[in-house]
C-alpha cells in the first residue's frame, strides 16, 4: 500500500483530477475509483477524503447537489469553472513535480 | 445489492445514537455508510448485515462520524459568511437599503425621543429594550422556520445564531454610554444615536435577507428531503 503521507499532499489535485474526468461524483464513488484506478494500491480514507472534499467546497472549486438516490439522499460533488481552471493547474504542477522527482531518485550518471 | 428501507433505518439511528442527528451530517455519513455496507455484502455473503455496519464503521478509525461533522460544520461556515456578505452588498446597493433608512429613521426618532423625555438611566432602559426588539425582528419573523427545524438543521439550529446575535447586540451599545452624555443638545450624542440606529437597521435588514437565502439553500439540499 501507497504511504498516507506521500497521498496527503496531492489528494486534492486527485480529486479535481477525477472531477474534470466525470461530470459529477459522490464521496465512495471516489474512494472506489481511485481503488480501482489504482488497483488496490491506493486506499482514500474518509478522514482523509472528506475534510478534502468540504475544503475544496469551501474554497469555491466544487458545488455540490442533493439527490435522492435508492431510499436515501446523496450528495455529488463537482467541479465549479474555477474548480476547471484549478484542476488544470495542479495537475500540471503535480505531473511537473513528479518529472522532477523522478530526476532525483534515479538521476543519470554524470559525464566525466 | 441495495439496503432496504428497514436497513436504512437501521443506519440512520446507529448514526444517531453517536450524536450526529442534523440533517446536513446525516445525510452525508448515511449515504458513504450505506454504500459502503452494500459493497461489503455483495462481496462476502458469508457477513450478515449488523457485521457489515460494524466493519464500516471500524473502518472510520478512532475520530469514527466525527470527520464529517468537524469539516461540514467548517465548510458551511465559510459558505455562509460569503452569503452574508453578498448579502450585506446587496442590501446597501438595492432597493432595500430605503427600507433601511426609513429604519433606522425610525430607530433615531424614538431614541432622541426617549432622551427629551426620560430620565438618564431610564433612557438606557428603555432605549435598550427598543433597540433590542428591532434587533430581534429576524428571529421573531421567522419564529416558525426555528420551531420547525431549528433541531433538526445544522444550519438554522446552530451556524445561523452568530449572525442573528449580531443585531441583537448593537442594544448593548446604549448600555455602555455614560449618563452624562445622553444630552440631545450634543453634537457627539446624536452621532452616536443616529450611527447605532443606522448600523442597528442594516444589521437587521441584512440578516432578515440572509435567513430567507440561507432557508432556500437549506430546504433546496436537504430540508426537502426530510
Amino acid at each position: 500500500m501507497s504511504s498516507n503521507k506521500l497521498l496527503k499532499g496531492s489528494l486534492a489535485t486527485i480529486v479535481m483530477r477525477l472531477l474534470e474526468e466525470r461530470d459529477k461524483m459522490y464521496g465512495y464513488e471516489i474512494t472506489q475509483k481511485v481503488k480501482e484506478l489504482t488497483a488496490g494500491e491506493i486506499a482514500i480514507t474518509e478522514g482523509a477524503l472528506y475534510p478534502t472534499l468540504h475544503k475544496l467546497e469551501a474554497e469555491g472549486y466544487l458545488t455540490t447537489e442533493t439527490q435522492r438516490v435508492d431510499n436515501r439522499v446523496r450528495k455529488y460533488y463537482s467541479l465549479t469553472k474555477e474548480g476547471n481552471e484549478q484542476a488544470r493547474s495542479k495537475v500540471a504542477e503535480l505531473e511537473e513535480f513528479l518529472l522532477n522527482l523522478q530526476k532525483v531518485l534515479n538521476p543519470k550518471p554524470g559525464l566525466q | 445489492m441495495t439496503l432496504d428501507n428497514e436497513q436504512i433505518s437501521h443506519i440512520k439511528s446507529f448514526i444517531h445514537s453517536r450524536g450526529f442527528e442534523t440533517i446536513e451530517v446525516e445525510a452525508e455519513i448515511l449515504d458513504h455508510v450505506a454504500s459502503a455496507v452494500e459493497e461489503k455484502l455483495a462481496k462476502d455473503t458469508s457477513l450478515n448485515f449488523e457485521e457489515a455496519v460494524s466493519l464500516v464503521h471500524q473502518s472510520f478509525g478512532v475520530m469514527g462520524f466525527s470527520i464529517f461533522e468537524d469539516n461540514i460544520i467548517s465548510s458551511l461556515g465559510k459558505q455562509m459568511n460569503h452569503t452574508y456578505l453578498k448579502t450585506l452588498r446587496h442590501t446597501v446597493t438595492s432597493r432595500v437599503l430605503i427600507k433601511v433608512v426609513l429604519t433606522a429613521l425610525f430607530t433615531f426618532a424614538s431614541l432622541i425621543l426617549f432622551a427629551n423625555t426620560l430620565e438618564p438611566g431610564i433612557f438606557k432602559i428603555a432605549a435598550y429594550l427598543l433597540l433590542a426588539i428591532i434587533g430581534a425582528i429576524p428571529v421573531i419573523s421567522h419564529q416558525k422556520l426555528f420551531k420547525a427545524w431549528g433541531k433538526k438543521s445544522l444550519i438554522l439550529g446552530k451556524l445561523l445564531w452568530p449572525f442573528i446575535f449580531g443585531s441583537v447586540c448593537t442594544a448593548y451599545l446604549v448600555q455602555i454610554l455614560p449618563e452624562s452624555f445622553i444630552n440631545t443638545a450634543s453634537t457627539s450624542f446624536i452621532i452616536v444615536m443616529a450611527g447605532t440606529s443606522l448600523l442597528l437597521s442594516l444589521g437587521v435588514w441584512t440578516t432578515l435577507n440572509f435567513i430567507d437565502e440561507v432557508y432556500a439553500w437549506t430546504s433546496e439540499k436537504w430540508l426537502k428531503y426530510a
